[in-house]
């Protein structure tokens, strides 16, 4: 599998990135790829199925120069700060991927959840597509499948502001329900509040590879974005990804 | 004739993600009226999710008390997977809707 750690990108350009690797894997022009990535300037992605105004303060985003953009998979709205990402692209035919959802995530997060316990942290698969730990989530994740291939990219929060989430993020009291939790502020969690430690990017990152290489039974090849995927990203961005005709679908 | 007015939702079926749904109907909504337009939201997944678009194109012009039962049919018809959102959380949401009428 094609190992990538593409650094810090802008949210239309990691989510250009993300969809290009599907085309081309799709198209067999490259292997099965596990992608790691942060985002600069920070931002705020919506799921598929949202409207940006329902979920979103705008003008919040506005003031703090954050970006917000619609991805292609479903799911609910994340405000992306010091966290790692990861995107993973296998045809559906690969040993990860089954053709029940719930079984494919349970199968590609056990990478996620063996990164979690490189770091000394015991997470659980809480379905339909998060990773909890403690009974507060710690990443989310979301899957599409298109092409005959399976897209997965989830959060892996390192530090978390609760605050500056729920300021920028519109999350009624409803998507509490059955949680337990009275205040959404306490539903999430990070690394660094469990580890009560600092921990960078870099270091957390080598953790989620060595997790996901005790998951894969092929070794993980580094590798580099090819020139067609960079110039495919660079369509995307222009043409979906960066546009207001994108971003501002549902209404 | 009657005025249209948009109704909306926002909540969360038991295992379910959160809906946000919009109904645009005759006002006042009642479980015989059409639906003249709808956007079907929230955190739930579907795929392919071009053919969910074209599934809410399709609820339109049915009538508010049958969502449930088209819905599943347009999942059919399109072809869909939906995880996080069943036509049992659309029917008790339209419920919601008619119970409150324009208060």
């Amino acid at each position: 599998m094609r190992l990538l750690t593409t650094g810090f990108n802008s949210a239309y350009w990691n989510m250009s990135v993300d969809e290009a690797i599907l085309e081309t894997v799709a198209s067999n022009a490259v292997e099965p790829t596990l992608r790691f990535y942060g985002w600069q300037p920070h931002a705020i992605s919506i799921g598929y199925f949202q409207g940006i105004e329902e979920e979103v303060d705008r003008e919040a985003c506005k003031r703090m120069d954050i970006d917000i953009v619609r991805r292609i998979t479903g799911g609910g709205a994340v405000f992306h700060a010091d966290e790692l990402t990861y995107s993973i692209v296998i045809p559906e035919t690969h040993y990860l991927a089954c053709h029940d959802i719930l079984k494919s995530y349970e199968s590609i997060l056990q990478g996620v959840i063996n990164g979690f316990n490189e770091l000394g942290l015991q997470a659980e698969f809480a379905p339909i597509n998060d990773i909890i730990i403690n009974n507060k989530k710690v990443s989310g994740n979301a899957q599409t499948r298109k092409y005959g291939c399976i897209l997965q990219h989830g959060t892996i929060l390192i530090s978390v502001e609760p605050e500056t989430m729920f300021t920028l993020l519109k999350v009624p009291n409803e998507k509490l329900k059955g949680k337990l939790i009275a205040d959404i502020k306490e539903r999430v969690t990070s690394i660094r509040a469990l580890l009560g430690t600092s921990v960078s990017f870099e270091s957390v990152q080598k953790s989620f590879i060595q997790g996901f290489a005790r998951l894969l039974k092929e070794p993980l090849i580094e590798g580099s974005l090819t020139h067609e995927e960079l110039e495919r990203a660079r369509i995307l961005q222009e043409t979906k990804f960066g546009t207001e005709a994108w971003n501002n679908k549902r209404l | 004739m009657a005025q249209s007015k948009t109704y909306t939702f926002t909540g969360k079926g038991k295992g379910s993600k959160l809906l946000r749904l919009k109904l645009t109907t005759e006002q006042p909504i009642t479980k015989d009226s059409i639906i003249q337009d709808i956007a079907i939201n929230g955190d739930f997944f579907a795929h392919p999710e071009d053919a969910f678009d074209e599934l809410e194109q399709y609820l339109i012009g049915k009538p508010v008390r049958d969502i449930g039962f088209w819905f599943t049919k347009g999942i059919d018809l399109f072809k869909l997977t939906v995880y996080g959102l069943l036509p049992e959380d659309l029917t008790a949401a339209v419920e919601v809707m008619v119970s409150q009428g324009d208060c």
